[in-house]
């Protein structure tokens, strides 16, 4: 997992709850406290732990996290990459630069690490068609970010999930369409 | 205002304007850069002013944007170019497949590692197996699953599967029929295949179907073998009164009416050895020697007192040593044998010596050594002579005749019982044959 999302998970908790909640989910996932880097890719079972841990210390559901999480990436993105929104202009050219965007963030020495979890394909008047493929399931959370994406442009769209690896699929299927009135 | 507070005022205002200059550089960079991760190298950075800072920030940038632009223009033409050569092996490969696909011969490839790579859709076809089944088994697998299909090749492939063990360069050839799908006679050639640099890239099995040139061998064979027992009675009854004539019992013959004769009967002797070798190969075709006991003495005996006068006219001499041993070859065929080998190597020593030989082996087995001082034969054709109707390209024996069957016979008679046979040769120097027959020490003499 790529320390951006990690700090940026860190840091959401810590808004929440403050430092000693920050530090209450570090210690419950056994996970050494620290300011993750930037270009760093971390191991899947650390996010995976740190994300069980919020769960636990948060005392919230899985939907109730992926929907705040979602709010609080939504709402420091922009404000941490304005060019990246501002040249995108469109909500449908930023999440068709999303995978791109993941691919440019580790750096040389760590890229073998990375993985790829989230393929866009553009489906022209169907809108897009996003697969979404990791081992936190974490779909929710995706779907709730598509959906201030288009908030974000002012673009009214349906955010459908058609298939989800919580029903024992290979991989989540989100389809993104964007009504032209808007 | 104090002068001070005038300096302090001013002061705050430049940090201000100052600061207002880095954010909108900042964000200019921010953007700029951003643009070229959206993929748009041709962005230059101008900064607003001649800062030194912003300044060297800006042409630093330029060149690493301007390095990176080069190095996918390089990548771009690179995989251009590896595209283009994928389509020219692409073409390539379909070529070959339509080659491979429609080819009158069943190919096989196995890879190096000695798994099944490919394999044409004859081949399947004319194996009987499945490719979905077969078509990653290994070599050994696939001939054991041969056997399945009616008659096992596995001893047929056991020069193949010597080849891969030993990694032998040279190909082998092979010869094997199945019973399934369709009775089916087969020879195959195993080559290894080497790649573009010269190395071992895996091997090769072509397959050909011979069943149709074995019936027509067959068919020859029958032929052949009708023809010469058709022809053999009136020959018979030619000669008779050829001897009758020449003897003088149908009248006096004038000198030239003799002379003729002569020349007939000469010619009718050969028409009758040749008859009589097409009968042998009939025989061959049609039967085999019976494992009933025989007096090898006396059958070595018999043939050399009928073999070596024609080598004596040339002033050639036939030396015997002679154990008194029985074997089990019945006494039609160890004549037949016996003749063959005895008679070849006086026809092909124009001087010189044949030696014949009977020991008693110490393996259960009498040997029949025929040695001879005459033409040899050479290394290359060593291989050929126990084939049929093969003969030698050398003039010598074109000039002393023959059909080519008698080796074969030999061959197959000794084979037939148990036997083997084998030979050494120094092409100028002689030949050696070796003959082992099973010995009929203990088993009734009676037969």
């Amino acid at each position: 997992m790529m320390g951006h999302v990690m700090n940026l998970l860190v840091q959401f908790v810590a808004e929440l709850g403050g430092d000693e909640t920050v530090r209450r989910i570090f210690e419950a996932a056994e996970v050494e406290a620290q300011e993750y880097r930037f270009e760093q890719v971390y191991p899947e079972e650390e996010f995976g732990a740190l994300v069980a841990a919020g769960l636990e210390v948060l005392d919230v559901d899985v939907p109730t996290l992926e929907r705040e999480f979602a709010e609080y990436f939504m709402r420091v993105s922009p404000e941490l990459f304005p060019a990246i929104f501002e040249l995108s202009g469109d909500a449908r050219t930023l999440l068709k630069r999303i995978p791109t965007l993941h691919r440019s963030i580790p750096s040389a020495a760590n890229r073998a690490a990375y993985r790829d979890k989230l393929f866009v394909e553009d489906c022209g008047e169907g809108g897009i068609r996003m697969r979404y493929d990791s081992p936190h399931r974490l779909c929710g959370f995706l779907k709730h970010l598509t959906r201030l994406t288009l908030e974000y442009y002012g673009e009214a769209g349906d955010v459908h999930e058609v298939e989800c690896s919580r029903d024992g699929k290979s991989a989540c299927v989100v389809e993104v369409t964007f009504d032209k009135a808007a | 205002m104090a002068s001070d507070d005038l300096q302090a005022s001013n002061g705050e205002a430049e940090l201000a304007d100052y600061r207002a200059f880095v954010q909108r550089q900042t964000a200019s960079l921010v953007r700029d850069l951003t643009r070229v991760l959206f993929g748009d190298f041709d962005v230059v950075l101008r900064p607003e002013s001649a800062d030194p800072g912003f300044g060297s920030l800006a042409m630093m940038t330029n060149v690493a944007i301007n390095s990176a632009r080069n190095a996918i223009n390089e990548k771009e033409a690179l995989l251009d170019e590896l595209k283009a050569q994928g389509a020219v092996v692409r073409s390539e490969k379909a070529i070959l497949e339509a080659i491979l696909e429609t080819s009158d011969d069943g190919i096989l490839y196995v890879s190096k590692e000695g798994r099944v790579a490919y394999a044409n859709r004859l081949f399947w076809g004319l194996t009987g197996l499945m490719e979905d089944e077969h078509g990653e088994l290994e070599l050994e697998e696939l001939i054991e699953n041969l056997g399945a299909q009616g008659v096992s090749p596995a001893d047929a492939f056991a020069p193949v599967l010597a080849a891969v063990a030993t990694g032998a360069a040279e190909p082998v050839h092979v010869r094997f029929d199945l019973d399934r799908p369709a009775p089916r006679s087969f020879r195959a050639i195993w080559r290894p295949s080497e790649s573009a640099v010269g190395e071992s890239d895996g091997n090769l099995l072509v397959l050909r179907d011979i069943s149709q040139v074995e019936e027509a061998r067959r068919a020859k064979d029958q032929l052949l073998g009708n023809l010469a027992h058709e022809v053999r009675t009136p020959l018979t009854t030619i000669k008779g009164f050829v001897d009758l004539l020449a003897r003088g019992h149908l009248g006096e013959l004038e000198q030239r009416q003799a002379e003729a004769l002569r020349t007939v009967s000469k010619n009718v002797e050969r028409l009758t050895d040749l008859v009589a070798n097409m009968l042998d190969a009939d025989r061959v075709r049609t039967g085999v020697a019976k494992p009933t006991p025989s007096d090898l003495e006396s059958v070595v005996r018999e043939v050399v007192g009928n073999e070596s006068p024609r080598g004596e006219k040339r002033g050639l001499r036939v030396v015997m040593r002679i154990a008194p041993l029985w074997v089990l070859c019945d006494r039609a065929s160890l004549v037949q044998i016996t003749r063959n080998l005895i008679s070849n190597a006086i026809k092909y020593t124009p001087s010189g010596t044949v030696f014949v030989r009977v020991a008693s082996g110490d393996d259960g087995f009498a040997e029949l050594v025929v040695e001879d001082t005459g033409i040899g034969i050479p290394s290359a054709e060593i291989d050929r002579i126990f084939d049929r109707f093969y003969r030698a390209e050398n003039e010598f024996v074109y000039a002393v005749g023959g059909t080519g069957v008698g080796l074969s016979i030999v061959k197959s008679f000794v084979e037939s019982v148990g036997g083997s046979i084998d030979v050494e040769s120094q092409p100028g120097k002689g030949s050696s044959f070796r003959v082992k027959l099973r010995s009929a020490d203990g088993v009734s003499q009676a037969g």
